[in-house]
């Protein structure tokens, strides 16, 4: 290796000595603190998505990053203490790794001089800087997409602005039936208190379980309260209608059916929550029997007619039972055909047994217990003898076999014919 | 402990005139060029040898060749178990003179510049151990008086790993005074066919002095002059270091690494290499090179590890591989992400 400039020489293989050093010594730093800086990123970039969902300023996420950042500085000085690389480490790394048996020591010691820097100058280290600051730059794409993309609108369970279905439903209904005069005002008053009580509860929980599934068991006592007043009027007016066009004159027959029917619209109104005005629920009661229906005037009559069916037809409509409830059709009439003549269809009649068809007490306990008995239960005891086996034993003493049963006939089954014809050489 | 810097037109005259040393005894000694730069290397060093290998491979030849090219006043020992330590470092003689008696101590063979100590093992330990103080402090004392011994003073002792019966191996405390242990290995045929042609049964070869006794003398000097960077400094230290059990991987089987001697011995011997390589700076391929030598027979390894047939010299040869030349290497960390 010749000689050149020794100052030229010097200064470029200090040069060269130095971009080495801080190379290793970014190597060093970046080993220590990539973890660290990738994981306040992380943590910071999370940080930032946090504020801006709660809608505070994202800026603070800058804390975590900066605390990762000397922490991670802290970390990497402590962690590479004595083991920084200087000038005199590249040197001796540069003279290793290209055989150079220390003459760059040498060298920089005024021993001899500074060799002629070669071309095709090598450091043994090829580095890959980017397996270290992946995952940093991974984790600052993060937090950028987390400072700046924009995020879903906020999740916050919004004040609900609308009432609930059944509610609003409920509330048109008793509007509806507040319209009938011949319905009692302070029957409706249960109902709109609960209603009211209901609307008191916080917003929040008005779609809660509990909240839709009062206000659906509201409106649904109001709607069959209101149905059976329909159909309770409208049973009424049917024994008006029984009673003929003047009772004074009907018969004591027809007074008396008509007395029934209109008992029979009365108890159906005490079932019902709804109620009638006073005057007309006195005048009802009045003549729920044929002496009254009797004393009852013409224009007593008529009055009464239309009071009811006015309410038959308001509550009728309140009901959904549509149009011309009430009205009189042909075999509407008991007994004379029409659809709506009978009881109608049976509740849970849908099936192909036969109700006819019964299974007997003990079928009707078996299938009971078979439908409801969970694993595990008992379903039933009994107490009967111990079966004796009758069964004889499989050896007799000295091991001689009597009869295939029990372990011999299980043994005898389980030798293949190949290893019963080695048995039986065996033993010839 | 570095002397004034060696200049280096001053390291490469030394080379020259080892180069005319080396010549001469290639001349003589065929097929042993890397014996017989360690030993210059040594002689520069100013270290004892030993020398081990099967009879007739040419050890005491190339000790013989060396005295007389180098001029210096050689001595041959042939260790005996009878052998005594007097008849090494000399005996004190009644004397009668002018009518009155006093001792007079007769130097014995050992006071010489090159003590031949042929098949030294068959010695007992005493008078191996006579040689002790000789090796260590080049001086005799017998009866209480100490007598220096001329220099330069080399001890090189030969002997064979074979017939061990009767023998009486080296103690660790005398081994640890050799700076090398050197094992001379057979020669190959065309080698063979060399000494056919070159040499004859009686009749010794004429080998002319190269140097003289002030020259080696000089040369030694030279050598401790040359310039051990710290970085080498560290590297002999790592390395004896690492050959104590539990200091690294390779030493597993080692039961006593080496002594800081070894240490010492091996920047002597890396300064005497880089000189004979012309160079005024010792560098880590010296000691790389010496390692096996100086550090082989400093290592006793346990008994598992005598048991399965492991030698000295594979653990020498692992350290070396695994030892890291640097001290400030690459983490282990950025090594598995290959960075």
């Amino acid at each position: 290796m010749s000689t050149a400039n020794p100052t030229v020489m010097e200064k470029s293989w200090t040069a060269r000595a130095a971009r080495l050093s801080w190379r290793i010594n970014t190597l060093l730093f970046l080993d220590a603190a990539a973890p660290i800086l990738a994981g306040g990123l992380v943590g910071s970039a999370l940080t930032a998505i946090l504020a801006r969902t709660l809608g505070f300023d994202p800026r603070w996420a800058l804390l975590p990053a900066l605390i990762a950042l000397v922490a991670a500085s802290v970390v990497a000085v402590r962690r590479n203490k004595g083991r920084w690389w200087n000038s005199s480490d590249a040197l001796t790394r540069l003279e290793i790794a290209n055989g150079m048996e220390s003459r760059l020591s040498a060298a920089a010691a005024g021993v001899t001089q500074w060799p002629t820097e070669k071309r095709e100058l090598l450091d043994g280290y090829r580095t890959r800087f980017y397996r270290l600051t992946g995952p940093i730059a991974a984790a600052a794409t993060l937090w950028i997409a987390a400072m700046i993309v924009p995020l879903p609108a906020s999740k916050d369970q919004p004040t609900p602005t609308a009432e609930p279905l059944a509610w609003q439903q409920t509330e048109a209904l008793l509007e509806n039936l507040e319209e009938i005069e011949e319905i009692d005002p302070e029957s409706l008053t249960a109902f709109e208190q609960a209603l009211e009580q209901l609307r008191s509860r916080p917003p929040e929980e008005w779609y809660s379980h509990s909240s839709l599934e009062a206000g659906e068991s509201l409106l649904a006592n109001l709607q069959d309260s209101t149905r059976r007043m329909a159909e309770s009027l409208a049973g009424a007016d049917s024994a008006l209608g029984s009673a003929g066009e003047n009772p004074s004159q009907s018969s004591e027959a027809s007074l008396e059916q008509a007395a029934s029917e209109m008992r029979d619209a009365l108890r159906g109104m005490d079932a019902s929550q709804l109620q009638l005005g006073a005057e007309l629920s006195a005048a009802l009661q009045n003549i729920g029997t044929p002496s009254g229906l009797r004393q009852l005037s013409l224009e007593q009559l008529q009055k009464i007619q239309i009071k009811i069916l006015k309410a038959s037809e308001g509550t009728g409509k309140c009901a959904g039972l549509g149009e011309g409830f009430g009205d009189k059709a042909p075999g509407d009439e008991p007994g004379k055909g029409g659809i709506s003549r009978g009881p109608g269809t049976a509740p849970l009649s849908i099936t192909d047994r036969n109700p006819l068809e019964t299974p007997g007490i003990e079928g009707a306990l078996q299938s009971s217990l078979g439908n409801e008995a969970g694993i595990g239960d008992v379903v039933g005891t009994r107490m009967t003898a111990p079966e004796e086996n009758t069964e004889p034993f499989a050896t007799r003493a000295g091991g001689t076999a009597v009869i295939e049963a029990g372990a011999e006939a299980v043994n005898r089954q389980a030798v293949t014919p190949a290893e019963r014809a080695v048995l039986q050489r065996y033993f010839q | 402990m570095n002397h004034t810097p060696l200049p280096e037109d001053e390291a490469a005259a030394a080379r020259h005139s080892l180069d005319q040393l080396a010549e001469r005894l290639k001349s003589v000694i065929f097929g042993q060029e890397t014996l017989i730069e360690t030993v210059i290397t040594g002689l520069v060093a100013q270290g004892h040898m030993l020398l081990e290998g099967l009879p007739g491979l040419g050890k005491t030849e190339l000790v013989r060749t060396l005295s007389r090219a180098l001029s210096l006043e050689t001595r041959r020992v042939q260790f005996t178990p009878d052998l005594l330590p007097g008849d090494i470092t000399g005996n004190p003689i009644l004397e009668e003179k002018a009518g009155t008696r006093r001792f007079v101590f007769q130097p014995g063979p050992v006071f010489c510049n090159v003590l031949l100590a042929d098949e030294i093992n068959r010695a007992s330990p005493k008078t191996q151990s006579a040689l002790l103080e000789a090796m260590q402090e080049r001086r005799v004392t017998v009866l209480g008086e100490s007598h220096a011994l001329p220099a330069p003073f080399f001890v090189l002792a030969t002997q064979n790993p074979i017939e061990l019966e009767g023998t009486y191996p080296l103690p660790e405390a005398q081994l640890d005074r050799f700076l090398f242990k050197l094992e001379v290995t057979r020669n190959p045929v065309d080698v063979l066919e060399k000494i056919i042609m070159h040499r004859e049964i009686g009749v010794d070869p004429v080998v002319e002095p190269v140097l003289d006794r002030a020259a080696v003398e000089s040369l030694c000097a030279t050598a401790r002059r040359v310039y051990l960077p710290p970085a080498v400094a560290n590297y002999i230290a790592r390395l004896v270091n690492a050959t104590h059990p539990g200091e690294s991987d390779a030493a597993a089987a080692v039961k006593f690494g080496a002594s800081p001697r070894a240490a010492i011995a091996l920047a002597a011997a890396s300064r005497a290499r880089a000189l004979r390589l012309g160079r005024a700076h010792a560098a880590i391929e010296d000691i790389q090179a010496l390692a096996p030598f100086v550090l082989g027979h400093r290592i006793l390894l346990d008994y598992a590890a005598r048991i399965e047939g492991m030698r000295t010299s594979d653990v020498v040869a692992r350290l070396l591989e695994e030892l890291p030349t640097q001290d400030k290497s690459v983490p282990k960390s950025l090594q598995a992400l290959k960075v």
